[in-house]
Parts: structure tokens; C-alpha cells; sequence
């Protein structure tokens, strides 16, 4: 089986094609994008305290990038045209509103104006980065004018000392560290264009396991197992398989290596062999249930369209508990993080085995 | 002449039965088809399902939370709009929140370390760990990340601000009020926070010729269903051998007449399918109340136009299917390629993830591959805006992909 897939010029090209598309995203990864794109304009370029807030915005590593316009008609002919997903204006009088916001007063009104076609989640998320940009702004304001206005009639002191007592006090650092469940830091330098890698490369191996069933039923069909006990002996179906699949595997496995959330050879070999023994028992059963060529190849869009909307590869799945526990890919990129997944992958190759083996022996009996 | 045209309808027609007898499986297994897409369809644009409840991460806290600038970040973004749509805070125990974690009903767990009230007084902040599921959260985790920050810096800025008002306090002579001074600042910052949107106004421009979120995801869905719609067609039409070919050519049908023939049976196949799964989805709208912006009630009539008119992009992406059929020689070469084509071109042009999440050079790429004509053409037909520009560019994908199809074809019948 090996020696005729490995024959085929076309199969080796696919697959040796498969680590520099890894690599393409890799590199696509390293030019300017974001989820959300904003542009910035402030009104009175000579505001220090809006161009410290632009500053620290362009500045960030984020999900969302920045883009700046030169007046706010540009800015919102540039979300018209859907280059960008939002505009914030910084109004010329933005110092002077914040700070009257924050000593309570109800007529100073807005300090920015968010220009958005549409309101949807995503942009409202993208609010909190702003909040969350104009904060110490706030922060400090609030501060300053309760000290020197509300506090025991308001107390004398100078700005400096105000500023330097509220920087004193300031801790840095995030007050958060998110790590996986298993303890390992989530990498943050993990880029989202590339997190979708491992679930497309987890795919194709179920992809092959499921043409190598079709390569088996046509084989089938020709009398090439007439002189093997395949209705006897389940080695000889997955084997069949195997040889396909661990080319790929292997395949893969460089391809994952090129990228920021491969972690560590062992491991991730570990890993790929319990795969693989999912995918070729999930796809053996599969083409027992099938039945016959034409049914087996009009399943594996289906298959693969499920597989790609249930299993976490782009956006958060849908709960989907009873079908996605059937999937191999699901364990496979829970896994990665989790050793509960780990021993699902076991459990799963015992289950599968059994379902594979009692789907021979009674075919067998039924001929 | 008139012998030519009979044997090439001969073959046409041959073709078309070889094609109808897989319809019966290839439409059953395209009727669960429709369930996935007509759920993942109607999960997006339902109203009781909104795009908020889609994008929702659920968030376990476990320790204690009584201690007050705790309470404060988790009152924060309990009453930040825009959080409260994505995400939601639930209390409960380690081991509850491991279990949650796993089996899926949280996306994450904070656990708030013994001492951490006094390391926040100390003022040097333990740090709260967040534990996520696995390394495939993708945009939730980073979304989260983003939220977190944002929540961290709110946290140390009010502390930095309240503990400076304390320090002023006993070095002026305030300690008497310095318990009250410090409620009422503290009220002060969640009023404010509560009352965050008072430091901005929307101005919404409105959508006029670019898709609504929901809009772009349909087209991008049709769009991919054609391009993984291309691997069903590799038992069909991936040849391991070319003897019957040959033959064929020999009796006077050429590579011309074969292409030609095959692509016919091929886009019939493919139009059939595809209308059968919309005929199915237009039944199930008509018996639920959806819309989105760009169509205020979703029934037959409106799913059963708007499949007819991306009809010209279905015979595009299916030219190219069978020029990838023909590239290869066994079915899992086939395969490989077509659901490799279909997942790059899917990704470059917008299906997978919205466009404007790729680099600026990747988006120009992206539009001018086939599956971004057919995105954009999709999205036209979805503004029912008329477009000669994408229709004439399809026509010309069309030509392109079956010409070289022909002469891949050629070349294989004189090699072989």
C-alpha cells in the first residue's frame, strides 16, 4: 500500500506541499494584521494625554490593529468602504471633558466619538480595549479631583505630589497569567492566523485514512485480498491503512514543528501515534458502515465539514458533546493541553477496536 | 459532422446516467449535509441564538471573593456592556471547575491564590491564574486575554488611586474619615464604570453596500460547501488508469469531447445536490421566524433565489474540481488536494475567518483566487446588487480551468 501511494508522484508532491503551507502561514503571520481594525484620529494633535493613549495603542501587541486618518471625514469614509471596522475620534477638548466627566458633572458629555457601521460583539469587545486604553486617564482624574475638591473640604497639595503619590502606588504587571490546564503558559506569541494549523493538518489525516478505505474497497472489489483472511483478522484491515497514514503523520509532524504552538517532539509524537490508531479504526468503521465507493466518497464532505465546524479549529464549537466525542480530531486537539483527552484517545482506540472487530464478525456471519 | 455530434451526446449522456446513479447516495448523504449547515445557518441568525450568545465565554472562579478590590474587578466586568455579552462569571470549586473545563461548559477557570488580599495590600500583587482548556481556543483565548488586561489595568489603577488617597489621608491628618473617604472613591470608580458609555458616542454609519456579520458568514459557508463539495467527486472522476480513455479517443471522442462531457455530468451532479439540500433549507425556514439585516424574512422563495443566482460560481468552483480531479491519478492524491485547495483558498479568501483578519497583501491575494471572486460574487447576489465585473471573471475561471483540463487530458491519452 505504501509502496503504491508513494509511487504516485502527485501523492509525494501534496505532501511534501503540506509543512510549507505551515510555513506560508508562519510567514503570514509576521505582517500587520488584526481581528479588528480601528482608526485613530485625534482632533487637537497637540493633546500630550490623547497622544499617549494613541501611542500606547499602537504600541500593544493585539488582537486588534490601528490605523491612523488625517481628519475624521477620512476616517469615516475609510470604515464606509469597510477598510477598517471602527473609527475613534478624540475630540479637540478631550483633557478638558475628561476632567470635568470625572469631577461628576453631567453636562460635559463625551470626550470620543466610536464610529462603527454596525454595532455587533466584536465590536463591542473592541469598547473594552478602549475603556480600557482611557482608564488611567480616568483613573488619575477622578483621584486628583477627589483629593483636591471632595476630601475633607479638599485637601492642599501640589500636582507633582499628587501625581507622585498615585505613581508610588501603581503595582506593575498584569494581574493575570492564563496557562492550560496541564500548567504550561498559553502562548501568547501564538499568533490566531496559525491556530487553525493543528485542526486542517489533523484533518487531512483523517482525509487519507478515509481515501485509503476507498482504496481498499476498490481493491476489494478486484479480488487483491483473495489469498488474505480479511474477513478474519482486523490487523490486516488496518494495516492496510496504516503504512498512508503514518507517511502523513510524519508529514505533519514537520509541518507542526514549524510552528509557535508545537510542544516538543516526544510528546507530540506520543501524541500522533494514538491519533493515528483513532483515525485508522474511526475510518474502518466507517467504510464497514458505508458500504460501498460511492457512499464513502459522498460522506467524506459531509465528515469533513462536521469535523471542521464541531472541532475547536477556528472559532469556539458549538457543544455538540455526544458527536463530538466520536471524532478523533476532537481528542486529538483537546489532547494537547489535557491528559483527560490523553486517556479518551485510549479509550477510544479499546472502544473502536471492539466496535471494528464485532462489525467483521458479523458481516462475515451475514456472507 | 452530424456522426461527431451523435457520439459526443452519446457520451454526454453516458456520462449523466454514470453521474445519476450515485445522486440517490450523494443526496442522502447531502441531506445530512444540510443539517449541519442548516444548523450552523439558523445557530447564526436566530434571533434567540444571537451573535452574542455565540461569541459568550463562560468563566469559572474559584477561592475567595469577598475581599473588596476582587469584588471590584468581578463587579467590573460584570457591568461592562460590552463584557457581560462575552462573558459569564460562575463561582464553584477546583475540582468542579476542572470537571466544567474538560467536559466543555466553561471555556476557562481563574483561581484567586490564597493571600491574595494581603499581597494586593502589601502592594505586591499575587497574580490570579486563568486556566483554559486546551491550546485550541483560538480567538476565545485571545479574546479573554484581551479582557483580562483590560480588567487588570482598571483593578491597579483604582487600587493605585485608592491607596495614594489613604496615604494622603494619614500623612494630612485624615484618619478619621479615612474609611469613608474610601467607600465613597471606591463608589465613586464603579459608578463610573457602570456609567462607562458616558465617555463616548456611537455614530453608526450603517452597512449600506458591505455585508452584515451574519450576511458575509452565509456567503462564506456556500462558498466553502463548493469547495469541499469538489473531494465528493474524486471515486467519480479520478482516473487510475486511462485504458478506457484511450479507447474512447480512439472511437472519436477526444480529450475535447471527454472534458467537455464530464464537466457537463459533473456541474449537473453538483446542481443537483445543492439544490436539493436548498430546497430542503428553504422548506425549514418557512416554518421559523429568521431574518438578519439583509433579509428581513428568510423563507423558500428568498433561499431558493439566492441559490439560482450563485449558480455561475458553483460552475466555476466545479471547473476547478474537476481540473483538480485531473491533476492527479489515485483517490488519494484526489483527496488530499481538493481539501487542501479548498482549505487554503477558504482561509486566503474570507470563509474561514473573516477577510480582514489576513495581512493586507494576503486579502488582494485572497479576492483574486477563485473562491474570493465567488465570495464577493456571493455577496452581491446577496445585496441583489448586478454584476457583470464577477460574472465575466467566472466566465473566464471557467474557460481557463477547462482548457487546461483539456490539455492535461490530452497530454495523458498521448503519453499513455
Amino acid at each position: 500500500m505504501n509502496k503504491a501511494a508513494l509511487k504516485r508522484s502527485s501523492f509525494l508532491i501534496i505532501l511534501a506541499s503540506i509543512p510549507f503551507l505551515a510555513l506560508g502561514v508562519n510567514l503570514m503571520t509576521e505582517q500587520d494584521s488584526g481581528v479588528l481594525k480601528i482608526v485613530l484620529f485625534q482632533e487637537n494633535s497637540r493633546d500630550e494625554a490623547v497622544t499617549e493613549i494613541l501611542d500606547k495603542l499602537m504600541n500593544e501587541d493585539s488582537i486588534i490593529s490601528y490605523l491612523d486618518a488625517s481628519s475624521q471625514k477620512e476616517a469615516e469614509e475609510i470604515v464606509q468602504a469597510g477598510q477598517a471596522d471602527a473609527a475613534w475620534i478624540f475630540h479637540e477638548n478631550f483633557q478638558e471633558k475628561l476632567e470635568a466627566c470625572m469631577a461628576g458633572d453631567e453636562e460635559a458629555g463625551a470626550f470620543i466619538t466610536i464610529i462603527e457601521k454596525e454595532d455587533n460583539p466584536i465590536l463591542n469587545l473592541s469598547t473594552i480595549k478602549l475603556f480600557d486604553a482611557v482608564y488611567e486617564a480616568c483613573s488619575y482624574a477622578m483621584y486628583s479631583h477627589f483629593v483636591t475638591d471632595k476630601l475633607a473640604g479638599g485637601v492642599e497639595i501640589s500636582e507633582a505630589e499628587l501625581e507622585q503619590y498615585y505613581r508610588d502606588h501603581i503595582v506593575e504587571g498584569n494581574l493575570f497569567q492564563l496557562k492550560y490546564l496541564d500548567g504550561e503558559a498559553v502562548e501568547t506569541e501564538m499568533s490566531y492566523l496559525e491556530y487553525p494549523v493543528r485542526g486542517i493538518l489533523s484533518l487531512v489525516i483523517v482525509l487519507c485514512g478515509l481515501a485509503s478505505c476507498i482504496f481498499f474497497m476498490q481493491d476489494e472489489g478486484k479480488g487483491v485480498f483473495t489469498w488474505l483472511p480479511i474477513q478474519r483478522s482486523l490487523l490486516i484491515n488496518w494495516g492496510y491503512h496504516m503504512p498512508v497514514l503514518l507517511d502523513t503523520g510524519l508529514v505533519v509532524l514537520v509541518a507542526l514543528s514549524l510552528t509557535t504552538g508545537f510542544s516538543g517532539w516526544w510528546w507530540e509524537i506520543f501524541l500522533m501515534l494514538l491519533y493515528l490508531l483513532m483515525v485508522v479504526g474511526f475510518c474502518d468503521v466507517v467504510r464497514r458502515l458505508s458500504g460501498s465507493v460511492v457512499r464513502l466518497g459522498a460522506m467524506i464532505p459531509v465528515l469533513m465539514l462536521i469535523m471542521l465546524v464541531v472541532c475547536p479549529i477556528f472559532m469556539k464549537p458549538p457543544i455538540i458533546k455526544p458527536l463530538q466525542l466520536l471524532l478523533p480530531p476532537f481528542y486529538y486537539l483537546c489532547a494537547l493541553h489535557s491528559n483527560t483527552y490523553v486517556l479518551g484517545m485510549i479509550v477510544y482506540i479499546v472502544l473502536v477496536l471492539a466496535i471494528d472487530y464485532l462489525l467483521l464478525r458479523y458481516k462475515a456471519k451475514r456472507k | 459532422m452530424q456522426m461527431d455530434v451523435n457520439k459526443l451526446l452519446k457520451y454526454l449522456i453516458l456520462q449523466c446516467k454514470r453521474i445519476l446513479h450515485a445522486v440517490p447516495a450523494v443526496l442522502v448523504i447531502s441531506l445530512l449535509l444540510a443539517v449541519v449547515v442548516g444548523l450552523l445557518g439558523a445557530g447564526m441568525i436566530s434571533k434567540d441564538a444571537s451573535d452574542e450568545k455565540m461569541l459568550k465565554l463562560e468563566v469559572g472562579i474559584v477561592g475567595d471573593v469577598s475581599d473588596s478590590y476582587l469584588g471590584f474587578g468581578i463587579m467590573a466586568i460584570r457591568q461592562l456592556d460590552s463584557v457581560r455579552f462575552a462573558v459569564n462569571f460562575e463561582e464553584m470549586s477546583r475540582q468542579e471547575a476542572e470537571a466544567a473545563l474538560v467536559s466543555g461548559d466553561i471555556d476557562a477557570f481563574c483561581v484567586i491564590p490564597d493571600g491574595f488580599v494581603d499581597s494586593i495590600v502589601s502592594g505586591d500583587n499575587m497574580q490570579i491564574t486563568c486556566y483554559s482548556s486546551n491550546g485550541q481556543l483560538g480567538l476565545g483565548t485571545m479574546v479573554l486575554q484581551e479582557i483580562l488586561q483590560a480588567v487588570s489595568e482598571m483593578v491597579v489603577q483604582s487600587q493605585g488611586a485608592i491607596y495614594s488617597m489613604q496615604t494622603i489621608c494619614r500623612e494630612h491628618g485624615l484618619d478619621n474619615i479615612l474609611w469613608e473617604a474610601t467607600d465613597e472613591l471606591n463608589l465613586e470608580y464603579i459608578s463610573f464604570i457602570i456609567n462607562r458609555d458616558q465617555i463616548y458616542d456611537l455614530k453608526l454609519l450603517g452597512i449600506s453596500d458591505q455585508l452584515s456579520m451574519v450576511g458575509y458568514y452565509i456567503c462564506g459557508i456556500a462558498v466553502l460547501f463548493f469547495l469541499i463539495w469538489g473531494v465528493n467527486g474524486c471515486p467519480l472522476f479520478v482516473r487510475r488508469d486511462m485504458s478506457l480513455a484511450k479507447l474512447l479517443a480512439a472511437n472519436g471522442r477526444g480529450a475535447i469531447s471527454q472534458v467537455l462531457c464530464e464537466y457537463i455530468a459533473y456541474l449537473l451532479l453538483m446542481t443537483i445536490s445543492f439544490l436539493g439540500l436548498v430546497v430542503l433549507a428553504g422548506g425549514i425556514c418557512e416554518g421559523l421566524d429568521l431574518s438578519f439585516d439583509e433579509w428581513k424574512r428568510i423563507d423558500f422563495e428568498v433561499v431558493l433565489s439566492f441559490a439560482i443566482r450563485l449558480l455561475p460560481a458553483a460552475a466555476m468552483l466545479t471547473a476547478m474540481a474537476l481540473l483538480g480531479h485531473e491533476l492527479v491519478s489515485n483517490a488519494i492524491s484526489g483527496m488530499l488536494l481538493q481539501f487542501l485547495g479548498a482549505m487554503v483558498m477558504g482561509y486566503l479568501s474570507g470563509c474561514l475567518y473573516p477577510r480582514t483578519f489576513l495581512p493586507e497583501a494576503m486579502q488582494i491575494l485572497g479576492e483574486m483566487l477563485p473562491s474570493g471572486v465567488a465570495l464577493t460574487y456571493a455577496s452581491g447576489c446577496m445585496r441583489e446588487v448586478y454584476q457583470v465585473g464577477n460574472i465575466l471573471c467566472m466566465l473566464g475561471y471557467t474557460c481557463v480551468f477547462i482548457v487546461l483540463t483539456i490539455a492535461l487530458r490530452y497530454r495523458k491519452l498521448l503519453r499513455n
